[in-house]
């Protein structure tokens, strides 16, 4: 049994503008102890799987329209809200993007880590707050420092406390939506680092929803290119790094990274925009940035193919096979 | 981590000592501490430190502007003015505090869950606000008392009802914006409900405009219920009150000014100490502020 298993998850924002599709017909499978990485551009529908996984789909507009979420064998759509609320913190945490915004201003560190762990735990309050200075050790942080107040830390120090509430109670599944991209590139790797050595140490498994082909290599096991939507190339670190066969949106997101041995002026983007959420094409989303495309991607959406063992790519070139 | 044990924090400085600490930095905030609290202990103490009771008439002694035995003067029945206006802090702070308590926690609970919710209860309970508010509260108050009776009870009620909006509106408007932030989805993230999320993640964050706005009705709670003595309506003669003396003396202003000086006086040190109270008390509660 996989520790997460998400199968044809389609998640739709339904606003008075028209309806955005947000996730379409996703299927993501987590081992326990891998990380995944999620990558693709700004609006690619990463966050939302990620607020999907928790239940947290801002409603109105976000409706899940479709699909099964199930957290060690349990469909987490199914479950009542107050059983959803002692997975949320206990077993899956997240992350946020912003540690400037995710901690409460007016109240304690202390008061901020010992909440989780007492929502969570049957610990006695000093007991909790033992925990919570060992979590703040295990950051990187003095303990001396638990009764400050979040406006007293830096950016870097903010999002490792936020990581030790998120870790306060050894959740099994972790989801990281961001975590580095509100921080300088110093903090960033350090931030990395740690959880890189956390990660291994408690044996968490993690999504980890990142622009940052760079931080997907040093990471992650099993990475899934999203574009609009949808997955559209998931694999082995190896497949998408190494690999031969690639979606072609794939290899425009490494294309686009430029080469330290050569001189170039300018970087090599992919071609156009991403299309309207609202108004997708009929065919495949990726058609009219695609240099492949032809009549057939224009009317038909393609389904994924398995091209290599655990590597799939959804477009129709690598149809032949199946 | 591994040769660092973990230390013990230095905390020990609860959240209260922490807050008083800020707040005796502001020394005018201190000083409206001192004086409300000046006029509580006269008012507990009105019966021991008057030197007469606040309805003993002396026929031989009326109008007298300023005597050794009357300090602050006799009224037009003989009656000294400074043992009225020491019973009269009992009737007045009362009011103030207890209409205020009223207000902010009916105002509060409507603020709070309509904010919070939003959607059609939302519409609905602000409507009904709305209605509320598009009464001239001191219309409504007077009617309200003029429907329940006049009185030291009905006084608080009248006024604290009519400070509902205000409250609601406030709070409401504070936790649509700060519901919005990200650290209350980050709470919602760690498992917490929602009545964990408003009482401990979103009304700290939203207390100090509420908190201004209390320490000000306070005042303002006061004059409200002054001018329900003054048309009559509020506490009956003889018990003093604030208000109700100033409406007394009106008669005799142009000849015995200080009949009304100094009931007004005293309204006017309560209600400036508890906005600069209020004013200190927001500043302490915010942690960003901290230096």
């Amino acid at each position: 049994m996989s520790l997460l298993d998400i199968k044809n998850l389609t998640i739709h924002y339904e606003t008075d503008a028209g309806c955005v599709e947000a996730v379409n017909d996703v299927n993501l499978k987590l081992e326990k102890g891998e990380t995944l990485g999620l990558v693709g551009e700004t609006g690619a529908g990463k966050t939302t799987i990620a607020l999907g996984i928790m239940r947290l789909v801002p409603d109105p507009p976000g409706v899940i329209k479709n699909g099964e979420i199930f957290f060690e064998g349990k469909d987490l759509r199914t479950l009542r809200e107050k059983d959803m609320r002692k997975i949320r913190g206990g077993r899956i945490s997240m992350i946020f993007q912003d540690p400037m915004t995710s901690l409460n201003p007016v109240k304690t560190v202390e008061e901020q880590i010992t909440e989780v762990i007492r929502l969570h735990q049957k610990l006695s309050k000093a007991e909790a707050e033992r925990k919570a200075c060992e979590m703040l050790e295990l950051v990187g942080i003095n303990a001396e420092r638990i009764t400050d107040y979040p406006h007293q830390f830096s950016g870097g120090m903010k999002q490792r406390v936020v990581i030790a509430i998120a870790l306060a109670c050894n959740p099994e599944l972790l989801i990281a939506d961001e975590p580095t991209t509100a921080l300088d590139v110093t903090i960033q790797a350090q931030v990395i680092e740690m959880m890189i050595k956390l990660k291994n140490d408690l044996q968490t498994s993690m999504i980890l929803i990142t622009h940052d082909l760079g931080v997907v290599a040093e990471m992650c096991d099993k990475v899934g290119i999203m574009y609009a939507g949808e997955i559209v190339e998931y694999g082995t670190l190896e497949d998408i790094f190494d690999g031969e066969q690639h979606h072609p949106y794939t290899v425009g997101l490494f294309g686009a990274i430029p080469n330290l041995d050569v001189e170039t002026d300018r970087l090599t983007p992919i071609e156009g925009l991403m299309p309207d959420p609202m108004n997708l094409p009929e065919g495949c989303n990726f058609c009219p940035r695609c240099k492949y495309a032809d009549e057939h991607c224009k009317t038909a959406n393609p389904v994924s193919h398995e091209v290599g063992e655990g590597h799939f790519i959804k477009c129709h070139r690598f149809a032949k096979e199946g | 981590m591994a040769n660092n044990t973990v230390k013990a924090a230095p905390k020990k400085n609860s959240q209260a000592k922490e807050v008083w600490r800020r707040f005796k930095k502001n020394k005018l905030a201190v000083a409206g501490l001192v004086i409300i609290f000046i006029l509580i202990i006269a008012a507990i103490l009105a019966p021991v430190i008057a030197p007469y009771g606040y309805d003993d008439q002396d026929y031989s002694a009326t109008l007298i502007r300023f005597s050794k035995e009357h300090l602050l003067g006799t009224d037009n029945l003989g009656r000294d003015i400074l043992s009225r206006l020491l019973y009269g802090s009992r009737v007045s702070l009362t009011i103030g505090f207890i209409s205020v308590g009223i207000g902010l926690v009916i105002g509060g609970l409507v603020g709070a869950i309509s904010g919070y919710y939003g959607g059609v209860l939302d519409d609905i309970l602000m409507r009904i606000v709305d209605i509320i508010m598009a009464i001239p509260s001191i219309i409504l108050a007077i009617s309200i008392c003029a429907a329940l009776g006049p009185g030291l009870i009905n006084t608080m009620i009248a006024v604290g009802i009519s400070s509902i909006p205000n409250y609601a509106r406030i709070l409401r408007s504070s936790i649509l914006s700060i519901k919005q932030q990200e650290f209350v989805e980050a709470a919602t993230a760690i498992g917490a409900s929602d009545a964990r999320i408003i009482a401990k993640h979103i009304i700290p964050n939203s207390l100090s405009g509420l908190i201004v706005q209390a320490s000000m009705g306070v005042g303002r709670a006061i004059i409200s219920a002054a001018s329900m003595s003054f048309v009559g309506l509020g506490i009956q003669p003889p018990n003093p009150e604030w208000g109700a003396m100033l409406s007394f003396g009106r008669t005799y202003f142009r000849d015995y000014g200080y009949m009304v000086l100094y009931p007004g006086l005293f309204i006017f040190i309560a209600v400036l100490s508890m906005n600069l109270i209020g004013d200190g008390l927001r500043d302490a509660l915010d942690p960003r502020l901290k230096r």
